[in-house]
């Protein structure tokens, strides 16, 4: 805008300008590593990462009114897209379904690198909800999830789903120049019993 | 004190709000596609029997209150009117019917769907957030600039703290995570010196559209680097809309003199087209006005005339009159694309002349 015209500002106007953009770039500040908040708590860390420390604290103090700003808005945010590291892990997820008759079926989840350009657009945020379901401090999620799969696999209303397997493969990618052999490793990390009852209810939510 | 005086002048200038306008169609119109990408799928996000029900967004936001218009709202009825809702203001804000309200609608909307699921979300999604308040708030074009400065210097300074980005091997882990897969691209992308020349490349790209994107004589290139990074990223990688989200929001490093001036330049490449059924008096006003508001290249030029091609229609219903360009594009496109019929002098100033009698 340097073309532009100076005019006066109220400065009321001028204060919230500047107080959203100091709100939004100490916010968007890198978190702490470990051993720097052990530093902090030391009191041994050098001045400039307590300071930001503090700072950060400020704007992310959900009982603080800089906090409620930040938080309750919308406004949050953080910048860390494929850092400080990129992942070096892909992975994807199916379920071991096992129905009252005994058989049992893999029930897929939406898998990116088999999905046809068009439904990779569609289904990306099964991705992303999926990114956040492998992290096992979400470890809470995966009975729900369970009895989304037996919902989803319920199709013969007198063969109803018993048990379900949550089930991982992951991918570790080898560091460059070594292209990383297609072998996808397997784990099943959560194993639900389905009750027939509670199967029943979700269905009817 | 002039240092501040300075500093008070780039902050607060005014100008047109041209690139606004453009910025404003580009956000509503990307919002809107981002939600009917998500339309399929409401009941699996935004259901009681979904993969994230009512009671898991209220135990997110137990710490903190957030901006929910669902909250405790578990009857999907509800939930998908409201969706098809935010949807409308996304279709108003994007075609600048009732712009003020429709946008605050879509952010809040928008907030309102983000709360209520937030495990869903990418940063484009965060971005897209931020774009619709700053357009609502004080001061929309500067803040938009600063806030893509801090969005690409605190990625780069989240980044720095990584070792990958710093030995130059990261961007070689991102292109083998086959959940990202999009289009191919060569191998030789993939050979350590382009793997090194990409992470360094993008470290400095992103730097410099923190810092050097404010000197105005880097401006251009350094948009231009970002556009080229975030294409190949769009090209490379499924990461939905975000390399759209992002760039749209390079529209506010110009001015809204040059955005026009540059639609005009864009416009001065083809011919003048005639509105036969749109005399100039009435160009001024009421529907004139409005069509000659959509001429962002600046080529209708009314024409007091019997009605020839569109006019023939259109005077008879006159609830089509919105139309009336629409009836215009083969005649435009013949002569845009027929070298012999071009005007023989382009530019700002003589489409001016030509489409505003």
């Amino acid at each position: 805008m340097a073309d532009s015209k100076s005019k006066k500002v109220h400065p009321l106007v001028q204060a919230f300008v500047i107080f959203h953009l100091l709100m939004v770039f100490i916010f968007s500040i890198p978190t702490r590593t470990d051993e720097q908040k052990v530093a902090i708590a030391q009191g041994t860390a050098p001045i400039h990462i307590a300071s930001l420390y503090h700072l950060e604290r400020l704007v992310r103090d959900p009982k603080l009114p800089t906090g409620l700003y930040m938080l309750s808005t919308g406004l949050w945010q953080s910048w860390d897209m494929f850092a400080p590291d990129p992942s070096k892990v892909d992975i994807w997820r199916d379920s071991i379904v096992t129905f009252q008759d005994g058989t049992e079926t893999i029930h897929p989840y939406p898998r990116m690198k088999t999905l046809p350009i068009a439904e990779k657009y569609l289904f990306e945020r099964f991705r992303k909800y999926n990114e956040r379901l492998n992290n096992d401090s979400y470890g809470w999620k995966w009975r729900h999830t369970s009895y989304r799969v037996a919902y989803e696999a319920w199709k013969d209303p007198a063969n109803p789903p018993t048990r379900v397997q949550l089930r991982r493969h992951w991918l570790p990618i080898q560091p460059p120049p070594n292209l990383t052999p297609m072998e996808y490793k397997s784990f099943v990390h959560w194993e639900e019993v389905i009750q027939l009852e509670e199967l029943r209810r979700f269905k009817e939510r | 004190m002039r240092t501040w005086r300075a500093f008070h002048d780039w902050m607060f200038g005014f100008g047109s709000a041209t690139a606004l306008g453009v910025f404003r169609i580009i956000v509503g119109g990307l919002a809107l596609f981002n939600l009917l990408l998500l339309s399929p799928h409401l009941e699996e996000f935004f259901s009681e029997k979904g993969y994230f029900p009512v009671a898991w967004a209220e135990r997110w936001a137990a710490e903190v209150w957030r901006l929910n218009l669902l909250q405790g709202v578990k009857d999907f009825g509800l939930t998908t009117a409201f969706f098809w809702l935010v949807v409308i203001a996304a279709l108003f804000t994007c075609l600048g019917l009732f712009s003020r309200v429709a946008t605050i609608a879509l952010f809040v909307g928008m907030v309102t769907l983000h709360h209520r699921n937030p495990d869903i979300l990418n940063s484009g999604d965060t971005l897209m957030r931020q774009w619709l308040f700053l357009e609502v708030s004080l001061w929309p074009q500067r803040l938009i600039q600063l806030q893509l400065a801090i969005v690409y210097f605190t990625t780069v300074w989240h980044k720095w703290g990584g070792p990958t980005w710093r030995d130059g091997t990261a961007t070689w882990y991102p292109a083998q995570l086959h959940e990202f897969d999009r289009f191919p691209f060569p191998a030789f992308m993939q050979s350590p010196p382009m793997v090194m020349a990409t992470t360094y490349g993008t470290l400095f790209v992103e730097l410099a559209l923190a810092t050097l994107v404010f000197h105005k004589p880097f401006r251009k290139w350094v948009l231009l680097a970002g556009l080229g990074l975030h294409g190949y990223i769009e090209y490379s990688m499924n990461i939905p809309l975000f390399a759209f989200v992002i760039c749209a929001g390079y529209i506010t490093f110009y001015s809204g003199e040059e955005t026009k001036d540059w639609f005009l330049r864009l416009g001065g490449r083809f011919r003048p087209v005639a509105i036969p059924s749109l005399p100039p008096a009435e160009s001024q006003t009421g529907k004139g006005a409005a069509i000659l508001a959509a001429d962002f290249l600046g080529r209708l030029k009314p024409q007091p005339q019997a009605p020839a091609e569109a006019g023939k229609v259109l005077p008879l219903v006159p609830g089509l009159w919105p139309l009336a360009p629409a009836g215009l594009w083969p005649k435009f496109f013949r002569q845009a694309f027929n070298p012999s019929s071009r005007p023989e002098s382009g530019g700002a100033e003589s489409v001016q002349k030509e489409a505003r009698p």
